[in-house]
């Protein structure tokens, strides 16, 4: 059985996340938000042009800190989200090996609002290739900023993709590990992890955002 | 829900008052906050309080008129996107003084990273500087928020003050 994405977006988008009597949203062993793109984008590009006029290494520095970020979201979130009862249920069905854990985790998230993601290209363990059409970064950085003089701005993006790779073919999320600060050092810190570069960015001028993840 | 929403599958995007939601995890909103806080030091509480406040006069901005009343809708959006509980009855076109139980931003710091010194709480303060101006009609930068009490650092509940331009209260 093929990963249906619609399938999944519907399920997903039919959850009742919303925030409850103490006005949090428990679900996948994570708190989530329904938040402001807004707000990320704000403080991110904030925080990237401030670098900008500070120098070479504080663009640098800027740039690690904001994809790992998106580092942490996808091993807590996509991680969570594969681990959790309703993977199980509504994906759970439709995979039948671990190259199908990647087409499933892309369609969940085609339902948290980030803008459509497209598998361009899976090379089992070695390359994954995501086109986003209107990433909401990208989105709010051309709306706010108009076409960015800094370079690609996609970094949840970047961390995102690296972080799927990282969590199906550098560790092994299919053994249902326990998502520990030490397996977050194995999976990211460690010799054989993924990275993940924008190869192109709307917000820079390109037609679309490509993502492209590979062993560091 | 009493948030309008509206998904766009085609699109996979959320809107609502014309703006962007996005879902995020406790894990990604305190990490992106220790980012900024570690790199941009004493700007960061600006930034990100500024960011919050942008971001939902925006959203009430967009929705205008479809909102009666629009502190009650600021403390349903704010209970309904995950922030936590926020009590805006202490707070007029004069100021006063607010409160977040179960706050999103505070329980989180506190659970990744452990408790801190200083007050955790600028995504809701920004939140409550723009709901505020919004509601009584006063420009984003008459309305400042001064979180006083943070559960991150100790305290029972968060509590902010709110304050707003002598000018603008004299109006």
């Amino acid at each position: 059985m093929s990963v249906d994405e619609r399938a999944i977006v519907e399920a997903v988008g039919g959850l009742p996340l919303v925030g409850n009597e103490e006005g949090l949203i428990p679900a996948f062993g994570l708190y989530l938000t329904r938040h402001y793109a807004d707000y990320y984008n704000h403080v991110s590009y904030a925080y990237l042009h401030a670098a900008h006029q500070e120098g070479p290494e504080a663009v640098a520095k800027a740039r690690a800190a904001l994809i790992e970020a998106g580092h942490v979201c996808a091993f807590n979130t996509f991680g969570g989200i594969m681990l959790s009862q309703e993977w199980e249920a509504v994906v759970g069905p439709m995979l039948s090996g671990r190259d199908d854990w990647v087409p499933g985790i892309v369609s969940v998230i085609n339902a948290l609002g980030w803008g459509r993601w497209r598998l361009e290209g899976l090379t089992p363990g070695e390359e994954l290739r995501v086109r986003v059409d209107n990433s909401y970064e990208s989105t709010g950085y051309l709306e706010t900023h108009g076409t960015s003089k800094v370079g690609s701005v996609c970094f949840l993006a970047t961390g995102g993709v690296a972080g799927i790779m990282n969590l199906i073919y550098h560790g092994d999320i299919l053994a249902r590990p326990a998502l520990t600060p030490d397996y977050y050092a194995e999976l990211f810190a460690g010799t054989g992890r993924f990275v993940a570069e924008e190869v192109a960015c709307r917000a820079a001028g390109a037609e679309r955002c490509e993502v492209v993840a590979r062993r560091a | 829900m009493s948030v309008p929403i509206q998904f766009d599958a085609e699109r996979a995007v959320v809107l609502s008052g014309g703006r962007s939601l996005v879902f995020h995890c406790h894990f990604y909103n305190c990490a992106l906050q220790r980012a900024i806080e570690e790199g941009m030091g004493e700007r960061a509480p600006k930034v990100l309080t500024e960011g919050a406040a942008r971001a939902i006069h925006a959203q009430l901005t967009g929705l205008g008129d479809a909102i009666e009343d629009i502190p009650a809708f600021a403390e349903a959006a704010f209970r309904e996107l995950g922030f936590g509980l926020l009590d805006l009855s202490g707070v007029g076109a004069r100021g006063g003084a607010a409160k977040v139980q179960a706050s999103h931003y505070a329980m989180g710091w506190t659970a990744v990273h452990g408790p801190r010194e200083t007050p955790a709480c600028f995504f809701p303060a920004g939140f409550i500087q723009g709901a505020v101006a919004v509601a009584h009609g006063l420009p984003l930068e008459s309305v400042t928020v001064e979180e006083r009490g943070c559960y991150a650092a100790g305290a029972e509940d968060c509590v902010f003050d709110v304050r707003v331009s002598e000018g603008e209260v004299a109006r």
